[in-house]
């Protein structure tokens, strides 16, 4: 017995089609080398819709009166992506070690604490957030809210139901977070302690209107989203992240992206052992 | 609080602390001379912060006249390579203003400013800079040669391919290297021979190999499958870089003779297909892709979990499974995998378990079944399709379970699956009818109605007609299709069907559409004298039928009136004509109804070149393709003006329909034409089809 036929090839043409109209809906990009990843989570997609080939797909996105809400479905699918509890430890060590003292001393007489994953993806990034703000023990008796705002509602529908296989704890340090979780039928379950710290919420970063009901966020988490801009749509994601930051906020990138190129809004600030960004302060103190 | 008031910008400029000088910086107006000036000195400051923002209030001014001296000076004579670099950031942002004044440096200011000035000219990208950046390939100045190189590189297009390639003949190797390395960022190929030459030298290898990645000339491919053999990992890094870009451009199956060389390679030296394996671990896609391409033709069971994991990436799965099945049917690849299998992620441990289970391994069959019922949506959704591409009809019944799964994804993956299997054999077929025909009460579900249609019996037509009265929706719309398919294979045998003209009239417009896309499949089957009915019969085209579809054409969905023309044009009747040629002049007519109305009236042999020149200028691309289609058909001089004229469209895709068109013609005119625009055409993509269609002519 053999493995049967595969998917169509995607032929550049379409897949530059494909490309454009996902592009005008909501600004993502997807870079020439991205083609398979197109092709594999399109293509059962246009399977499923009983469509037999990608230039189909394209035709049926642009012209059939349900082609907005597939766009939304495709939206959805390419943006889903893979993560895990406690990704880039390095990064999330610094920002316990220090981020959070800062955070506690600057706002402590305000007792309130919001810290904002963008591009969430499906939740482990805001839950891993919470869990760290909840061990530090630093604040207590705050009003702590961790937001996670991802264009995907698939996602999101994964995030809010917070049950997670034994996969998505792979990193050493979030096999240490278990201990957040309890095991039901096979998987592990979010405490209700945790759940309750964190809200999601479908929002494109490129919307201003969208991030509107965020308010003002103390530190913004946004890594390894900027790969699906394009410049434009980074220099507008950054100038939208950076209103809705409190000044004095931290901007978290992943660990192999910089600033350089795209602003200059945010300072680079040398921690220990890392490199973050940080909206810079005005003198006078901001009203929340 | 202070009652001091606040400083002005220009005394905060040299502030100690950097927010403050950052912030005045921001407040300065290069319109002022004063403050220009300050913005000028604040390009040298020490924080990159601070002199971005000085940058962005040079690029923005009413006048860009005004600070273009400073810049240029500063690009010269800055204080420090952050002040320089701050300068020519600015004369980049200013764009096609800063142009004239730069192409001017290029002649006349010194090795340093000249080397500046390509530098910013690459970063503008403006092609009416091509001309002096090609002069200066023969700078006296080694830096300003290899400079000119880098920018044209950026730039691109014809001209700039052009100068590059002649660059490679050059006596300076700087200047070899740097044209290589532009031309191969530009996935420009130069003739294989000459990357021959340029492959002997050691360092011109990597960009050379980049090259052979874009090349068309079939000697290419033995020539970047030998480079496996390099010993440096850099050469072997871009030798798969390219491979994975052949392998993305021309598909599988064209790579036959670079398959052959990369085995015969890998036989010689056994370390080549290690290294590919650690490649994986890169993280360049494009690296990967070749990686993954040239293991899948090696095919050795020591790779077996390298190729695995890389399945876990959705990019790569397509490929890591190809390279998977391509191993030998060997204990010992059964082995590396069963050992792998349970401690990969859940993806890629599905795409083991199905390589395992197309070898005939039941434990494996029954993990993929079992992963229908995952949790994780996406392990279910990758489940179904891996069932269906195994083709086994032990997982009809787990299949069947799910055409009445509540996520339309999952059923309609589970649909295509059963298809698949039904194809396999008579056997497979029945046993796939048997669990589509026991779903659903009280009648067969959306999805199921999908494989009766495609793969049922007569039995199943009248199954489907009596779906066409359910309740739910997508029954109806799936039912459509389902009699649509059934009859187009000859199981109607002349019968009338009122159900779906009934249908036409649906209070629906998706089941309207749907029935008059099934009185479109009908008419084509038709055409193809596939639906066994005797010459002249009616039924089930009958008049009836056709003054419903022509009602349609008056329905306020666009999408059912759409599928109406279509339906109409495939009837093949003229007299239908000029209803059609009403809807696709009619004012405001939606992209979707005026490209099924040309698609119709091309059908029907009544697309005059009057009315497809009009089309060709339709705003929407997808029209203006459907002209192209319809001018490839007119013969005679009519077309091919027609054809030139959509050669030269402002769209890329509607330039590339042109040339593929052009490539299906006979005219030596249209042959030179399409070498002529080969060389002016900015767009990679449309160039090689050009270039395609000319030679044509030359074979």
């Amino acid at each position: 017995m053999a493995l049967g036929e595969r998917l169509p090839d995607l032929s550049e043409e379409t897949f530059r089609l494909l490309r454009d109209v996902i592009h005008r809906h909501c600004g993502l990009w997807f870079r020439d080398d991205l083609r398979y990843l197109l092709a594999r989570r399109l293509g059962p997609r246009m399977q499923s819709l009983g469509l037999s080939t990608y230039a189909e797909y394209h035709r049926f996105l642009r012209f059939d009166p349900r082609g907005l809400g597939e766009i939304d479905e495709a939206t959805d699918l390419l943006t889903t992506n893979e993560t895990y509890f406690h990704r880039e430890p390095q990064q999330l060590a610094a920002f316990r070690r220090e981020v959070l003292p800062a955070l506690a001393l600057e706002r402590r007489p305000e007792a309130r604490l919001r810290i904002v994953s963008a591009g969430c993806s499906t939740g482990e990034e805001p839950y891993t957030i919470a869990i760290l703000l909840k061990e530090s023990g630093l604040f207590e008796g705050w009003q702590v809210e961790v937001v996670g705002l991802d264009i995907s509602r698939r996602c999101l529908e994964v995030a809010r139901a917070g049950v997670y296989g034994e996969h998505a704890f792979r990193a050493a340090e979030g096999a240490e977070l278990r201990r957040w979780f309890r095991r039901r039928d096979g998987k592990w379950v979010v405490d209700e302690t945790i759940r309750r710290m964190v809200r999601f919420s479908a929002a494109n970063l490129l919307d201003e209107r969208a991030l509107a009901g965020v308010g003002r966020a103390d530190a913004v988490f946004f890594r390894n989203v900027m790969i699906y801009f394009d410049l434009a749509a980074r220099r507008q994601a950054l100038r939208r992240l950076h209103g809705r930051l409190r000044e004095g906020g931290w901007l978290m990138l992943g660990h192999s992206e910089s600033l350089l190129n795209v602003t200059a809004d945010f300072e680079l600030v040398h921690l220990r052992d890392d490199l973050v960004y940080r909206k810079p302060r005005v003198g006078a103190p901001e009203i929340a | 609080m202070s009652d001091l008031p606040p400083r002005p910008p220009l005394a905060r400029t040299r502030d100690a602390d950097e927010e403050t000088r950052y912030r005045a910086v921001q407040e300065l107006d290069a319109e002022r001379p004063a403050e220009l000036a300050e913005l000028l000195s604040c390009l040298g400051d020490g924080s990159w912060r601070v002199r971005g923002a000085a940058v962005e209030r040079l690029a923005a001014p009413a006048d860009p006249r005004q600070v273009l001296p400073g810049l240029l000076a500063a690009v010269d004579g800055g204080d420090s390579v952050g002040a320089r670099d701050a300068a020519g950031a600015a004369l980049a942002r200013l764009g096609p203003a800063a142009l004239p004044a730069l192409v001017e440096r290029l002649g006349t200011g010194g090795p340093e400013g000249r080397q500046a000035a390509s530098a910013i000219l690459g970063a503008i990208g403006d092609r009416r800079a091509l001309p002096a950046l090609a002069a200066r390939l023969a700078d006296a100045d080694a830096n300003v040669r290899a400079s000119a190189a880098a920018a044209l590189g950026h730039i691109g297009g014809p001209e700039a391919g052009t100068a590059l390639l002649a660059a490679l003949d050059s006596d300076d190797a700087t200047l070899r290297g740097a044209a290589l390395e532009a031309l191969a960022s530009l996935r420009l190929a130069p003739p294989l021979a000459q990357l021959t030459r340029l492959l002997a030298d050691r360092a011109l290898r990597p960009a050379a190999y980049r090259a052979l990645g874009a090349s068309d000339e079939p000697g290419a491919l033995e020539a970047l499958g030998e480079g496996l053999a390099e010993r440096s990992g850099s050469v072997r890094l871009a030798v798969l870089d390219a491979i994975g870009r052949q392998r993305t451009r021309r598909g599988r199956d064209a790579l036959e003779r670079l398959a052959r060389a990369v085995r015969g390679v890998a036989e010689r030296q056994p370390g080549a297909a290690d290294a590919c394996a650690e490649a994986l671990a890169g993280g360049e896609p494009t690296v990967a892709a070749g990686a993954l391409t040239a293991l899948s033709w090696i095919g050795e069971a020591r790779h077996a979990a390298a190729v695995a994991r890389a399945a876990e990436d959705d990019g790569l799965r397509s490929l890591a499974e190809e390279a998977l099945e391509a191993l030998p049917r060997s204990e010992a690849v059964r082995q590396a995998l069963a050992e792998v299998a349970p401690a990969l992620p859940p993806l890629a441990r599905l795409s083991a378990c199905a390589t395992l289970a197309a070898a005939g391994d039941g434990a494996a069959l029954e993990a993929v079944l079992s992963a229908i019922d995952d949790p994780d949506e996406r392990v279910q959704e990758e489940a179904v399709a891996a069932l269906g591409r195994l083709g086994d009809a032990r997982a009809v019944p787990r299949l069947c379970a799910r055409l009445g799964d509540a996520r339309a994804d999952v059923a309609g993956l589970a649909a295509s699956a059963l298809i698949l299997i039904a194809g396999r054999s008579p056997a497979d077929r029945q046993a796939v009818l048997g669990g589509c025909r026991a779903d659903g009460a009280p009648g067969p579900s959306p999805a199921a109605l999908r494989v009766l249609g495609a793969v049922g019996d007569a039995e199943d037509l009248v199954r489907a007609r009596a779906a066409l009265g359910a309740e739910g929706l997508a029954c109806r719309v799936a039912a459509a299709a389902a009699v649509a398919g059934l009859a187009a294979r000859g199981l109607a045998r002349g019968e009338h069907l009122p159900e779906l003209i009934a249908a036409l009239g649906d209070g629906s417009w998706e089941v309207r559409a749907a029935a008059a896309r099934a009185f479109h499949v009908l008419a084509e089957a038709r055409a193809e004298d596939r639906l066994a009915d005797p010459r002249g019969h009616e039924h089930p085209l009958c008049a009836q039928a056709r003054v419903a579809l022509q009602d349609r054409l008056g329905d306020d969905e666009p999408a059912v009136r759409a599928a109406a023309l279509e339906a109409l044009g495939g009837c093949g009747r003229p007299e239908h004509a000029p209803h059609i040629a009403a809807l696709l002049a009619a004012a405001g007519s939606p992209p979707l109804v005026a490209a099924a109305a040309l698609r119709a009236l091309v059908r029907l042999g009544a697309a005059t070149p009057a009315l497809l020149e009009r089309a060709l200028r339709h705003p929407d691309a997808e029209v203006a393709k459907e002209a192209v289609a319809g001018a490839a058909g007119l013969a005679g001089a009519e077309g091919a003006r027609l054809l030139s004229a959509a050669a030269r469209s402002g769209r890329w895709d509607v330039r590339h329909a042109a040339a593929r068109a052009m490539a299906a013609r006979s005219e030596p005119e249209l042959r030179e034409e399409a070498g002529r625009l080969a060389a002016v055409e900015p767009d990679e993509l449309v160039a090689r089809a050009f270039a395609a269609a000319a030679r044509r002519g030359e074979r």
